[in-house]
């Protein structure tokens, strides 16, 4: 059977990575762990302008890569949101973790 | 109508039942994290067949997806059962174990406050999660 499950391709910059696709329990480990190794720069970059989907999954991938960066002292910070993305971000609480930029 | 999804068969099984009610549809998808993705198709087509907007669909499919997301947890390998109700202007889903076996899901702190935020109403029960969602931006905009 073909895969069924949520596409995501996560392309590597020199400050941070660019996503896109869908990030649910079937892409987020993935996400998670070209996160794990955060980029020698100041400001982590991750562009999501690509990103169609994100459930809580997604959610904490991301606040755990916030919660690296900071213990790295770095800081990440999320550019080009699409609205159904920021409006995720903003329902659950998080905007005080995660750094959005459009 | 009746669609059945069986991860090892290696087809996608698709069966009309045409003595059901046309406004139920039901979806069987094996309890994997793959298959989310067809689960949210498949909620966003009832969303438009209920006149949701784009943004309550989007609301819905995320809804959806949590709950898929925690029956997952408590009940990898097993089978669901999504049982859409499309009502005017509203639809429901009841997500539960195919075999009807209690369902096991403890929603997180995230999940609740997703869930109460995205949906109009839901409920966890011992046989099923039900999810319901009415189009209000639709309504509003039709008076």
């Amino acid at each position: 059977m073909s895969d069924q499950g949520a596409s995501l391709a996560i392309d590597v910059n020199a400050d941070g990575w660019t996503i896109e696709g869908e990030i649910d329990a079937y892409s987020a480990p993935g996400l998670a762990l070209a996160l794990s190794q955060l980029p020698q720069v100041d400001v982590v970059v991750v562009n999501v302008a690509g990103v169609t989907f994100m459930d809580s999954s997604g959610l904490r991938v991301l606040v755990d890569a916030a919660v690296q960066a900071t213990e790295s002292n770095k800081r990440l910070v999320i550019t080009n949101p699409q609205p159904a993305f920021r409006r995720v971000v903003e329902i659950s609480g998080l905007t005080d973790h995660l750094m959005l930029l459009d | 109508m009746i669609i059945n999804v069986d991860q090892h068969g290696g087809n996608v099984a698709v069966v009309s039942d045409s003595e059901s009610n046309d406004d139920r549809v039901d979806v069987v998808v094996p309890l994997s994290a793959r298959f989310a993705s067809m689960l949210r198709v498949v909620t966003a087509s009832l969303g438009v067949d209920a006149g949701f907007s784009i943004d309550e669909i989007d609301d819905f499919k995320l809804a959806v997806s949590e709950v898929f997301s925690l029956l997952i947890a408590g009940h990898r390998g097993d089978r669901a059962l999504a049982s859409f109700t499309i009502g005017t202007a509203s639809v429901s889903v009841d997500l539960s174990l195919e075999s009807g076996d209690r369902v096991n899901v403890q929603p997180d702190q995230l999940a609740i406050t997703i869930l109460t935020a995205v949906v109009d109403s839901y409920a966890v029960g011992e046989s099923a999660i039900q999810l319901v969602k009415h189009a209000v931006e639709t309504s509003a905009i039709n008076g």
